[in-house]
């Protein structure tokens, strides 16, 4: 069962789960999730960061994720960071979209393997 | 309405609880730091550092606490580190409680653990606690 925020429920603070979560209350504050689905109603006011976020209601912050939907009643002010983005029809968007979310994110893992490989084989071709 | 809180732990929100309010439900794999504040129930499975306010809070087996709790109705099945503030208690089987547990009616279900002072308050204490206690013996 996904983890539910109500609305009649209000967090002021730091929101951090390895589970899908569903959000249809108030949030005062960071949310880090996988799937982070925020509902019609509910207000988040800081940065949410998660593989997919679908948002339906209103975020005061910034998004990162590596897929965004805004649907049509979405109100989004601030930046998006993602890799796959979707906006239907009638989304409030007031802030920067930035692709750039992978890139940022998968270059320092295969820099090391590419910095590691070359030092091989130059000591190798040093060795003939 | 104790038994209906009972059953909240094992089962999540039954379908009783699904047509009076909206449950809010913080999974095995979700923690937060901070304030909660809901007019309804609260049902945690995960980790909570902070306080909290509910009308109905239920700790379920698994989840763990470590702060305040303002509420009505508290059921613990896991694990809390703190002080409840709360008319009614119900302490589950299995339930680890380390703290103060501020009560008017209060159950403890034999195989749990609680270490710490239980004091009881009359129903007026409850209603009228705005503010909590920020340091109290």
């Amino acid at each position: 069962m996904a983890s539910v925020i109500s609305k009649a429920l209000k967090i002021t603070g730091e929101l951090e789960s390895t589970e899908d979560i569903q959000i249809d209350g108030q949030i005062e504050g960071d949310v880090r999730g996988v799937g982070v689905k925020i509902g019609q109603n509910a207000k988040v006011k800081g940065t949410v960061y998660g593989d997919e976020v679908e948002l339906a209601g209103t975020v005061d912050g910034k998004i990162e994720a590596k897929k965004v939907i805004l649907s049509g009643t979405a109100r989004m002010t601030g930046d998006i960071w993602h890799q796959d983005l979707k906006i239907e029809s009638g989304a409030y968007v007031n802030g920067n979209l930035k692709p750039e979310l992978g890139k940022s994110d998968s270059k320092p893992a295969p820099k090391p393997v590419a910095s590691v490989t070359p030092v091989n084989t130059s000591a190798a071709s040093a060795a003939h | 309405m104790l038994t209906m809180a009972r059953r909240s732990p094992d089962q999540g929100p039954g379908p009783t609880a699904a047509l009076t309010a909206p449950v809010s439900y913080i999974g095995p794999g979700v923690g937060i730091s901070g304030v909660l504040e809901v007019d309804g129930e609260l049902v945690i499975a995960g980790v909570v550092h902070g306080r909290i306010a509910a009308t109905k809070f239920v700790i379920a087996a698994g989840g763990y606490v470590e702060g305040d709790i303002v509420a009505r109705d508290v059921v613990i099945a896991g694990r809390l580190n703190g002080r409840v503030f709360a008319p009614n208690v119900a302490i589950e089987a299995g339930a680890e409680v380390e703290g103060r547990i501020f009560h008017t009616t209060i159950s403890v279900t034999q195989g749990a653990r609680v270490n710490g002072r239980m004091p009881w308050r009359p129903v007026s204490y409850f209603d009228t606690l705005d503010q909590l206690p920020e340091v109290r013996e």
